[in-house]
């Protein structure tokens, strides 16, 4: 289901479900004004998927009241968190927050959305060698958290 | 893909809006200004409830299946917990024994 | 027996105890839960259990042995807190809970303290010889945490956990027989 893809763009970008539903919200509401522009249904799908992660990008910097947390800065998870975070999955979604937005974006479109380095190249606005890139240091970054916390590499 | 790929497009796991996502959405959209309905207006209208009653059984599975695994990962976030302290309690033991 | 842990559960149990046992309730920690920077808490029922079980996989060797481990069990109960600082819980927060693992049927097995003030207790439940239940209660200077596992639980077969689930499994340091040996 879309609403599904729309909210977990959201979700996975914002990590704040109230702003992920209005942003959903928005999303929805915007194709309601803009339907008669939607060609196919592949159409949707590319618009879909374009809109939400602009909304999402916009949506994180207007939220972004407090310093924004960089890659150096962010906090060493306590004793509890790192019970938590054995759980892998839980630990990667909580650090694909703290990304950069063009890297958390390429990231999210890359593995929610299974697409193609070209197809979120065309989404949002970039080379398809600059969506590698984003796509790579992303992961590097994560990868490094997930065998600094957990002991693990792969 | 890499095993750690794999691990990260399951951590990205597409996720169910709030209940009543739908409904507060059709609130929203009947309350914008009156428009003049046109054809691709109809399929809209007409595709979205067709898209509730069709989906809606799939969307109550969806929440089991959702519920679940939210218990799953609860249980063994208690049972690492619960292991760990009982290792916690061994390690003490085994420090007082070395001591002795 | 491999592990001096499991010597001394067994000889803490080998006296049977035939006196009705007496419930265990986590109380409200909610006073302790505003204080904390970092709260855990887990409650599943006994269908919770089983719907949390019905998605553990055969396949995975951990999710298995949980599986097998809460087959039987009426519920789990965790609330742990960890605090910024000292003294966020004092020693009547903890005496509460001990003043219930007097009631009858509840043994303690383990009470192990270190100088860094970690201190860990396990209670067990007996039900003639079955096993009916299972209390942790481990504090630290700025942590407190308590588990209860409600149901016939073998604290044996929580202890082969370990080495699994993320959990790093601990060596066996050598014993003075086995240094002289060498």
């Amino acid at each position: 289901m879309h609403k599904a893809m729309v909210y977990s763009i959201g979700w996975h970008f914002l990590h704040d479900r109230h702003a992920a539903e209005e942003m959903a919200q928005e999303v929805f509401l915007q194709l309601h004004t803009s339907w008669a522009g939607i060609q196919s249904r592949e159409h949707l799908l590319f618009w879909l998927r374009r809109t939400a992660t602009h909304r999402a990008i916009d949506a994180g910097r207007k939220r972004r009241t407090k310093a924004e947390i960089t890659l150096e800065e962010a906090d060493e998870p306590t004793m509890l968190e790192r019970v938590h975070d054995t759980l892998l999955s839980s630990y990667l979604n909580r650090m694909v927050g703290t990304l950069p937005d063009k890297q958390r974006s390429a990231i999210i479109l890359r593995y929610q959305e299974e697409m193609e380095v070209e197809e979120i190249a065309r989404t949002l606005d970039m080379n398809a060698s600059t969506v590698k890139t984003h796509i790579a240091r992303g992961l590097e970054f994560l990868r490094g958290k997930v065998s600094r916390r957990l002991g693990r590499s792969e | 893909m890499t095993p750690f790929e794999e691990d990260l497009k399951k951590a990205l796991a597409k996720c169910e809006p709030p209940d009543g996502f739908t409904e507060r959405l059709a609130e929203r959209i009947a309350s914008l200004p009156a428009r003049k309905a046109s054809p691709m207006y109809w399929r809209w209208a007409a595709v979205a409830a067709a898209a509730a009653i069709l989906f809606g059984g799939v969307a109550r599975e969806h929440q089991h299946h959702l519920e679940g695994e939210a218990a799953k990962e609860k249980l063994l976030v208690a049972m690492r917990i619960t292991s760990s302290k009982l290792q916690q309690a061994q390690q003490q033991i085994e420090e007082v024994e070395r001591k002795q | 027996m491999k592990q001096p842990f499991l010597k001394i559960l067994l000889v803490g149990l080998s006296l049977s105890c035939l006196c009705v046992a007496e419930e265990f309730k986590i109380p409200d920690l909610e006073k302790l839960a505003q204080k904390a920077k970092e709260t855990v808490d887990v409650t599943l029922d006994q269908s919770m259990l089983q719907l949390a079980s019905g998605f553990l996989s055969k396949d995975d060797p951990d999710e298995a042995k949980v599986k097998k481990l809460v087959a039987k069990l009426k519920g789990i109960y965790v609330r742990s807190f960890e605090f910024a600082r000292e003294g966020e819980y004092s020693a009547a927060d903890v005496q509460a809970f001990r003043n219930q693992l007097k009631q009858p049927g509840w043994s303690r097995i383990v009470g192990v303290k270190s100088v860094e003030g970690e201190n860990t207790e396990v209670y067990v439940l007996k039900n003639g010889d079955q096993f009916g239940g299972l209390v942790v209660l481990a504090t630290e200077p700025k942590e407190f945490t308590i588990v209860h596992i409600d149901g016939p639980i073998n604290p044996e077969d929580l202890a082969e956990l370990s080495g699994h689930m993320g959990i790093p499994e601990l060596t066996k340091p050598k014993s003075k027989a086995d240094k002289k040996e060498e």
